[in-house]
C-alpha cells in the first residue's frame, strides 16, 4: 500500500513539474536571484530567460533584482532586492490570471491592461490592479506600501477589509493593525528601478518661467 | 535500380530534345547569358567585343523581373571584357532583366540586346534556389505570400539599449495557437541562433552563449502555422551600449581599403586604371556611421562621375542621413535607385494611442488600439554632374555653315553652336507614408528635377578644335581650327557669334512628378489591396522660359480670340503661370502633356479620358496567399506622355494585364508558377500599327531539398500581333507587301542541377537547355516571298564543379549555342545561316600554405565551328592567385590573355595585323585580349 502511495505520490509530483502551465519569463537577472521551481524543494540560481510555470517562487538577495515578463499581454513584474515572490498564474485560452504572492520585499508592477486579474497578496494586504504602474513595499512588520505611478490600484487590508484606491502621485498604506491610509508620495520614496539604468526612456526637464511667474516645464522622454 | 537509371536516361533524353538559346552572340560582342543562377549569389554579367570600338564606359541596368524600373551598376573592363556584377541580394527566385549600355569614346552606344529599344526587351535570367540553405530558407521572404500570427515580443523591446551580457530574447506564442513550435528559426544580424533557442509552454527563449557586440542588431524569427505555410517573419531589433561612462569601450568599427591597379588591352583598346576604394563602418552606442569611397585614374571632368563617396549616419532605425553618392528608392515610379549625389534623409517614426474604454457588463466600449509607422524620406542632390565639353574635333565647337548671317554692314557672322556639353540637372524628392494597424497604408510622394543650364558656359576653352569646311576658305588645307586661329584667318570685318541657347546637343528640361499609393489588408493580410497613381509634366525645352500671358493668344492657334486652342482664357492662364513659375516652367509649346486631360477624348467619355490621361501611370494589384496558392492579378498602365527623370528607364505607352498563381505543394518543395499577361501599347494615337503581346506561362520547380537533384521546367508562349489584317496593295489591287504579324514564340528552359557527396570529394552538376522558337500564324497565307524575321536561338550548357577534401576546387564547363538567322538569297527567297558558338573551360583553385596562397588558374576555348576560311577560334587562359601576406592584408593577382586565329586570314591578301606584310605566315594569330590586374587589400 505504501509502495502504491509512492508511486502515485511520484506520479502527481513528475505529472505536475512535466504539465505545469508555463506563464511568464524571467527576462532580466542581477546580483542573487534564486528560483525554488514548482514541484522541487530547494533553491537554485535563476537565469536569465528561464521559463517560469505556475507556482514557481523567487528569491532575490541583497543586491538582487529580476524584472519578469508574463506572456499573455507583456505586464511586467520587477523584484527588487530581498524580495519574495510567488508566481500563480492560471490559464485561459485567451489570457492568464495573475496571483502573486509576496511575503516580503519591493516589486514595480507595470500591467497592461486586464480582463482577468491581476493580484498581488501580502500578509498584510491585497492589491488588485486594472492597467496600471505601481510600487508595492511589503514588510510583514510595518506593513505595505503602494507608491501609484499611473493609474488606479486597490488596495485591501486583509485583517480589516478597509479598501482604498491609490492613484498616480498618491501612496496608500496598509498596517498589520488594520489600518490604511493615504497620503501624497514624496518622490523620494520611490524605488530606484535597477532597469532604467539604459533601458526604458529618459527625460530632460526644462522649467520655464513665464512673464506672470507662472511655471513650466518641458518634459523631453528619449530612449 | 535498373528502373532508375531508366527514368534517369529518359529525363536526359526529354532534356535534350529541348534546346535553348541563351547566347547573344553578334558581329560587335559575345555574351552568354548566366542562366540558371542560384540565389544569393553574385551573378557576373560579361560581353567580349569583337570589333575595335574604343568603349569609355558601360553601366549594366538589371531589375527583378517584371518590375518596373532597372536598377544600375558601373561595368569594368577586365580581362579583355565588359564586366557588371548583379548583387548577390538580388538574385531572388523572380528572375533578372537586365541591359548592358556601352558607351564608346564617339558618343555611340552598344547596348545588349542589341535592339533599338534594350530597355523594353530586356535579357532573362533565371534564378533558381540556393540549395545549401534552401531548406533552411523555406519559409519565404515575399511580401504578402504568409500567414499572420499574433506572436508577442517579450524580450528586449524594440529600439531598446541593453547590456552585453543581459541579453534576454524571447517572444510569447501564447496568442499564437496556430504556430508548430517545432518548426521555427531565429537570427541575430542573419546569424542563426536557432540551436541555442527553446520553446517551451508558447514561450520562445534565447540567451546567447557569447557576449553580444556593442552596436545595433536586429533579430528576425520565422515561424511556420502547424498546417507548414510560412509565417511572415517578425523583426525587431536592440543595441548593445555599457552606457555613457563606457562610451570608449562600446565605440567599434571595421573596414577595408583596397588598392588596384589593372592593365587591359583588348583589339586595339587599352585601359589602365588605379584605383583606391575603402570603407569604414563605426558604431557607437545608438548610431551608426558608415564611409566609403572610391577614387580611379579614369576619373574626368569630361565624363559623369567614375568616383563615389558616401557617408551614412543611423540612429537606431528611426533616422537615416546618407550623403554624397546615394541610390534612394522613394517609388518605383518616380525614383528607384538611380545615384543621386546629394542627400537622403529617412525617418520612420511609430506611433501608438489607445483608450482602453468604459468597462459595462464586462466590455470596454469605445475601446480602441491604434498604432503604425510614419514614414519621411527627403532626397536633395544631382543626378547629373555638368560636362563643359568633349575633346576632340567638333566635340565643343561646331561652324554652322547653313547658317549664314551678315551684319548690317554686310559682314559675314559665323555662327557657331556649342557641343560636347550635359547640364547638371538638380532632383528634389520626397515621400510621406502613414500605416495604421498594419492594415492600411497611404503615401504621397513628388519630385521634381531641373537642368540647370546657366551652368554650361558658353564659351570652351580655347584649344577646342572644329571643322571649317571647303565653303569657307575654299581649298584650305587646313580645315581644322581654334576658336582664336579661325578669327585671325577671317576677312576684314568679318565676326564670329556662338549662339547663347538652343545648342544641338540637347535642350535643357524640366520634370515634376508626384503620385500616392494606398493599400488595404484583410484576413490577416493574407488578401491585399494596392493602388497607385502617378501624374508627371516634362518641359523639353526650357531655354523657351515660361510661356507669357501676350503671347498664349496665338501660341497653339492663329485665332486672336484671348484663348489658348479657343477654349482656354489667356489672362487666367497666364496669371496661373507667372504664379508657378518657380514650381514648374509651363510652355505649351514644350510640354508633355499639354494638357492633363485629352479634350477631344474628355468630349466622348470623361471618366476614360480620366483613366487614359497621357502623363499618368497608375496601377491596380490584388495579391491572395490562401491554401497553398499566391494570386497575383495587377492592371498597370503607364501612359505615352509620362516620364520620370529620377526612374528614366521607365517603358512608357504601355497597359498591361497580369494574372499569376504561384502553386506550392510538398512543403514548398514543388511549385508551380502559372502566368497570364496581356500588354498592347495602344495608348498613344502615334502610335499606328499597336503591338499586342499575350504570355502564357508555366514554370515548376522541384527542389526536393539538400542533397537531391532539383529540376527546373519553364515554358513560355507569347503571341504578338500588331493590329494588322490585311496586305498592301496599290489601286489595282496588286500585292505591295504584307505587313501583318502574327506570331508564336515559344521559350522552353529547362535546368538539372545535381549534387554529389563522394568520400574525398563533392560535387555540383548542372545541365542547361534552353529554346526560342517562333511559327507564323499566318504562314498559310503568305506570298511565297514573304520574309518572316525572326532568329531562333537554342542552346546547351552543362557545368562540373567540384571540391576535394585536400583543398582543390575545379570548374569545368561547356556551352554550345546556336542562332538560326533568316535571310533572303539572291532570289528573294528565304533562307537561314545557323551560327553556331561552341565555349569550353575549366579553372581551378588550390591552397598552399595552411590556404595562405590560394592559386587560381583556368583556361577556355570558344569556336564558332566552322572548318573553312570563316573559321574563328579563342583560346583563353588566365593565371592568378590570393596571398595572405599577413593577418588581414591580401594581395591578389590575376593576370589572362585569349588569342584568336582568324583563318580567314591568312589567305584574304589584308595585311590584317598592320606589319607591311599580307598573309604571311601566322597572320591568322592574334592578341585578342590581355589584362593584368594587382590589387592589395586590407581589411580591420
Amino acid at each position: 500500500m505504501k509502495i502504491i502511495r509512492h508511486i502515485i505520490f511520484s506520479f502527481t509530483l513528475i505529472f505536475s513539474i512535466a504539465f505545469s502551465s508555463k506563464v511568464a519569463v524571467a527576462t532580466k537577472v542581477k546580483g542573487q536571484v534564486e528560483i525554488m521551481a514548482v514541484g522541487k524543494k530547494g533553491f537554485s540560481d535563476l537565469m536569465p530567460g528561464t521559463i517560469l510555470s505556475d507556482g514557481d517562487k523567487i528569491r532575490t538577495g541583497s543586491s538582487g533584482f529580476t524584472a519578469i515578463i508574463f506572456i499573455d499581454d507583456k505586464s511586467t513584474l520587477k523584484v527588487k532586492d530581498n524580495s519574495e515572490v510567488v508566481i500563480n498564474g492560471k490559464r485561459t485560452a485567451a489570457s492568464i490570471s495573475k496571483k502573486i504572492n509576496m511575503d516580503e520585499g519591493t516589486i514595480r508592477a507595470t500591467v497592461k491592461k486586464q480582463n482577468t486579474d491581476f493580484v498581488i497578496q501580502t500578509p498584510t494586504s491585497v492589491a488588485s490592479v486594472k492597467g496600471t504602474d505601481f510600487w508595492l513595499v511589503s514588510d510583514p512588520e510595518t506593513g505595505d506600501q503602494i507608491i501609484g505611478i499611473e493609474g488606479i490600484v486597490g488596495l485591501t487590508n486583509s485583517e480589516t477589509g478597509q479598501e482604498i484606491e491609490v492613484t498616480e502621485g498618491m501612496s496608500g498604506l496598509s498596517t498589520p493593525d488594520g489600518n490604511v491610509g493615504l497620503t501624497e508620495t514624496d518622490p523620494s520614496s520611490i524605488p530606484e528601478d535597477p532597469s532604467d539604468d539604459i533601458e526604458g526612456p529618459s527625460e530632460v526637464k526644462i522649467y520655464l518661467e513665464g512673464p506672470n511667474g507662472e511655471q513650466k516645464v518641458i518634459i523631453i522622454e528619449y530612449q | 535500380m535498373r528502373k532508375r537509371t531508366l527514368q534517369k536516361g529518359f529525363l536526359l533524353i526529354f532534356l535534350c530534345l529541348i534546346r535553348i538559346g541563351l547566347s547573344q552572340s553578334n558581329h560587335l560582342y559575345y555574351h552568354k547569358n548566366p542562366s540558371p543562377v542560384q540565389e544569393g549569389y553574385d551573378i557576373e554579367i560579361s560581353q567580349l567585343l569583337f570589333n575595335d570600338e574604343h568603349i569609355i564606359s558601360g553601366i549594366l541596368f538589371f531589375r527583378d523581373k517584371g518590375e518596373l524600373s532597372y536598377q544600375e551598376v558601373a561595368m569594368s573592363f577586365e580581362a579583355g571584357k565588359w564586366v557588371g556584377i548583379i548583387p548577390a541580394h538580388r538574385a531572388t527566385l523572380k528572375g533578372i532583366e537586365y541591359v548592358s549600355i556601352l558607351k564608346t569614346s564617339t558618343g555611340g552606344r552598344i547596348a545588349l540586346p542589341l535592339k533599338d529599344d534594350p530597355f523594353n526587351e530586356p535579357l532573362f535570367i533565371r534564378v533558381g534556389p540556393n540549395l545549401v540553405i534552401e531548406d533552411k530558407k523555406r519559409s519565404s521572404e515575399r511580401v504578402g505570400d504568409y500567414a499572420i500570427a499574433d506572436v508577442l515580443i517579450l524580450s528586449p523591446e524594440d529600439g531598446t539599449i541593453n547590456q552585453p551580457d543581459e541579453i534576454v530574447i524571447s517572444a510569447s506564442l501564447f496568442n499564437a495557437p496556430n504556430v508548430d513550435q517545432k518548426d521555427f528559426q531565429i537570427f541575430i544580424d542573419d546569424k542563426d541562433y536557432t540551436d541555442q533557442t527553446i520553446i517551451s509552454g508558447d514561450v520562445l527563449s534565447l540567451v546567447p552563449e557569447k557576449k553580444m557586440e556593442f552596436g545595433f542588431h536586429s533579430i528576425t524569427l520565422k515561424l511556420k502555422t502547424t498546417y507548414g505555410i510560412d509565417i511572415e517573419p517578425i523583426q525587431w531589433s536592440f543595441s548593445v551600449s555599457k552606457g555613457m561612462e563606457n562610451l570608449a569601450e562600446s565605440f567599434i568599427y571595421k573596414g577595408s581599403l583596397f588598392s588596384k591597379r589593372s592593365s587591359s588591352r583588348a583589339s586595339s583598346i587599352s585601359i589602365d586604371e588605379q584605383q583606391y576604394s575603402g570603407k569604414i563602418d563605426a558604431e557607437l552606442s545608438w548610431i551608426k556611421a558608415r564611409y566609403s569611397f572610391r577614387r580611379s585614374s579614369r576619373e574626368s571632368k569630361l565624363l559623369q562621375p567614375i568616383d563615389r563617396t558616401s557617408l551614412t549616419f543611423q540612429i537606431t532605425d528611426y533616422l537615416k542621413i546618407e550623403n554624397g553618392d546615394v541610390y534612394p528608392s522613394i517609388s518605383p515610379f518616380i525614383l528607384d535607385g538611380k545615384k543621386v549625389n546629394g542627400r537622403h534623409i529617412d525617418v520612420n517614426i511609430n506611433y501608438g494611442f489607445g483608450f482602453d474604454g468604459i468597462n459595462l457588463l464586462g466590455r470596454d466600449l469605445f475601446a480602441f488600439d491604434l498604432k503604425g509607422t510614419v514614414e519621411i524620406q527627403t532626397v536633395s542632390g544631382k543626378l547629373t554632374r555638368d560636362v563643359q565639353f568633349q575633346n576632340g574635333l567638333n566635340r565643343a565647337y561646331e561652324l554652322l555653315t547653313t547658317d549664314i548671317r551678315y551684319d548690317e554692314f554686310g559682314n559675314r557672322v559665323y555662327l557657331f553652336n556649342r557641343k560636347g556639353y550635359t547640364f547638371p540637372r538638380d532632383i528634389t524628392a520626397s515621400r510621406l507614408a502613414f500605416s495604421l494597424n498594419n492594415r492600411y497604408k497611404a503615401g504621397i510622394h513628388f519630385l521634381k528635377a531641373k537642368d540647370d543650364f546657366e551652368k554650361i558656359k558658353i564659351r570652351a576653352p580655347g584649344s577646342s578644335l572644329f571643322r571649317v569646311d571647303t565653303t569657307i576658305f575654299g581649298d584650305s588645307l587646313i580645315q581644322e581650327y581654334t576658336l582664336s586661329q579661325f578669327i585671325d584667318s577671317l576677312a576684314n570685318g568679318d565676326t564670329v557669334k556662338i549662339k547663347k541657347k538652343n545648342w544641338d546637343d540637347g535642350t535643357p528640361q524640366e520634370n515634376l512628378v508626384m503620385g500616392f499609393d494606398l493599400e488595404a489588408a484583410m484576413d490577416n493580410r493574407k488578401l491585399l489591396f494596392q493602388m497607385g497613381w502617378n501624374m508627371s509634366l516634362t518641359n523639353y525645352n526650357i531655354w523657351a522660359g515660361a510661356a507669357k500671358k501676350d503671347s498664349l493668344d496665338i501660341l497653339m492657334d492663329t485665332l486672336v480670340d484671348g484663348k489658348l486652342m479657343g477654349s482656354y482664357d489667356v489672362s487666367t492662364l497666364g496669371d496661373f503661370i507667372d504664379a508657378y513659375e518657380d514650381v514648374f516652367t509651363v510652355n505649351p509649346l514644350f510640354m508633355t502633356p499639354i494638357l492633363p486631360i485629352d479634350p477631344i477624348a474628355a468630349e466622348d467619355n470623361q471618366f476614360r479620358a480620366f483613366l487614359n490621361m497621357p502623363a499618368s501611370a497608375y496601377y491596380f494589384r490584388v495579391k491572395g496567399s490562401y491554401s497553398f496558392n499566391n494570386v497575383l492579378i495587377q492592371y498597370r498602365q503607364l501612359g505615352p506622355g509620362y516620364r520620370s527623370f529620377g526612374n528614366p528607364y521607365l517603358t512608357n505607352n504601355i497597359r498591361e494585364f497580369t494574372i499569376n498563381d504561384r502553386l506550392s505543394t510538398l512543403g514548398r518543395r514543388l511549385m508551380f508558377v502559372l502566368g497570364y499577361k496581356y500588354r498592347d501599347n495602344k495608348l498613344s494615337e502615334l502610335v499606328v500599327h499597336p503591338i499586342a503581346t499575350r504570355t502564357f506561362s508555366v514554370n515548376t520547380t522541384l527542389v526536393p531539398g539538400p542533397g537531391a537533384p532539383s529540376i527546373i521546367l519553364n515554358i513560355q508562349s507569347i503571341g504578338r500581333t500588331n493590329g494588322i489584317d490585311s496586305i498592301d496593295t496599290d489601286q489595282y489591287g496588286n500585292y505591295l507587301g504584307d505587313n501583318r504579324e502574327n506570331s508564336q514564340a515559344l521559350n522552353v528552359m529547362a535546368s538539372v542541377n545535381i549534387p554529389g557527396n563522394f568520400n574525398n570529394f563533392t560535387t555540383t552538376s548542372s545541365i542547361n537547355l534552353n529554346s526560342i522558337s517562333y511559327t507564323d500564324n499566318l504562314a498559310s497565307e503568305r506570298n511565297k516571298d514573304y520574309f518572316f524575321q525572326k532568329a531562333e536561338t537554342q542552346s546547351i550548357s552543362a557545368t562540373l564543379s567540384t571540391r576535394f577534401q585536400f583543398g582543390l576546387k575545379t570548374t569545368s564547363s561547356f556551352n554550345q549555342s546556336k542562332i538560326i538567322v533568316p535571310f533572303l538569297d539572291e532570289n528573294n527567297e528565304a533562307q537561314q545561316q545557323t551560327n553556331t558558338w561552341m565555349s569550353l573551360s575549366t579553372s581551378g583553385q588550390y591552397g598552399l600554405y595552411k590556404n595562405k596562397l590560394r592559386l587560381r588558374g583556368g583556361i577556355d576555348f570558344t569556336t564558332n565551328g566552322k572548318k573553312d576560311n570563316s573559321s574563328i577560334e579563342l583560346y583563353g587562359g588566365k593565371i592568378g592567385g590570393d596571398w595572405d601576406i599577413l593577418d588581414k592584408l591580401t594581395l591578389s593577382f590575376i593576370s589572362s590573355i585569349r588569342m584568336v586565329n582568324n583563318s580567314g586570314h591568312s589567305s584574304d591578301q589584308k595585311d590584317n595585323n598592320g606589319d607591311g606584310k599580307i598573309d604571311e605566315k601566322r597572320e591568322n594569330w592574334s592578341t585578342n585580349s590581355s589584362g593584368f590586374n594587382l590589387s592589395l587589400g586590407y581589411r580591420f
